[in-house]
């Protein structure tokens, strides 16, 4: 099964990722279609229901406060799970929010996975 | 039960400058009906709520919301905060359970002790922020 791929035409090469979320306290699990966004900091992003389907709220951390690129100031929820790439497994942090309709994996992610977005043809610019 | 659906409770509530005709009326209707006034407010509202965009969104935000603010509430006049240790605080069912040097052994502990919604604060607790990007 594809784990990572670019989607195309309107999307420009929109890169997405396919991980399992696991709650490490129920063991409850789901396999999320994420958006690779270099400009979230975090680990994870997920929809509120999504959140509380894995039971995530069974163990938070105190919310933190996302700030935007606007400057908008949201407050997140946050806890701990395990994320499955591809066999491989790491601990990451899952945050939830109102109004989130797509799932996005942050920067939190591509660093412990040494992970980089690399567009899929050759660079037209020199840069 | 759900621990989602443990929150019902019922409050006194004062409405200033209230139209007087529809509060009559209401009144009306609810001694032709042998309902109460709050009943009839009750359905109105809830079928207003129900009609908003992310009724359900706000629903079970509101519910994760209360079990968090008195899990927060515990932690925060708790003693262990204001101590300057460093280690993890378990805090669930509005009471807090302990502290523990190792992450692992607080996943232990609240696998065995929490029933529902769990807090657990790195000590010293500090306020943080993150990049969001682009809202999504």
């Amino acid at each position: 099964m594809t784990k990572t791929y670019f989607r195309d035409k309107e999307r420009n090469y929109e890169p997405i990722i396919k991980a399992t979320i696991i709650n490490p306290i129920n063991k409850k699990s789901a396999e999320i279609e994420m958006v690779i966004d270099t400009g979230f900091q975090g680990g994870v992003l997920i929809p509120l229901k999504t959140y509380a389907e894995l039971g995530l709220y069974l163990l938070e951390e105190p919310k933190i406060m996302g700030i935007t690129a606007t400057g908008t100031r949201i407050e997140l929820r946050r806890a701990k799970a395990i994320l499955e790439i591809n066999g491989y497994t790491i601990d990451c942090t899952v945050y939830t929010t109102i109004g989130v309709t797509r799932s996005l994996l942050g920067r939190e992610v591509l660093k412990t996975l040494g992970l980089c977005y690399k567009p899929p043809e050759k660079l037209l610019v020199n840069i | 039960m759900n621990w989602l659906d443990q929150y019902k409770k019922k409050r006194t509530i004062a409405i200033k400058n209230f139209d007087e005709e529809i509060y009559r009326l209401v009144k009306t209707f609810a001694s032709l009906e042998g309902r109460t006034v709050s009943s009839i407010f009750e359905e109105a509202v809830k079928e207003w709520l129900s009609r908003r965009r992310n009724y359900e969104e706000i629903l079970l935000w509101n519910k994760l919301e209360k079990a968090y603010e008195e899990n927060m509430h515990a932690l925060m006049k708790s003693i262990i905060i204001k101590r300057k240790e460093k280690g993890y605080v378990l805090v669930c069912n509005g009471k807090v359970i302990g502290t523990y040097n190792k992450y692992e052994e607080l996943i232990e502990e609240a696998r065995k002790k929490c029933k529902g919604p769990g807090l657990i604060v790195k000590i010293p607790y500090e306020e943080e922020s993150i990049d969001l990007g682009l809202p999504w």
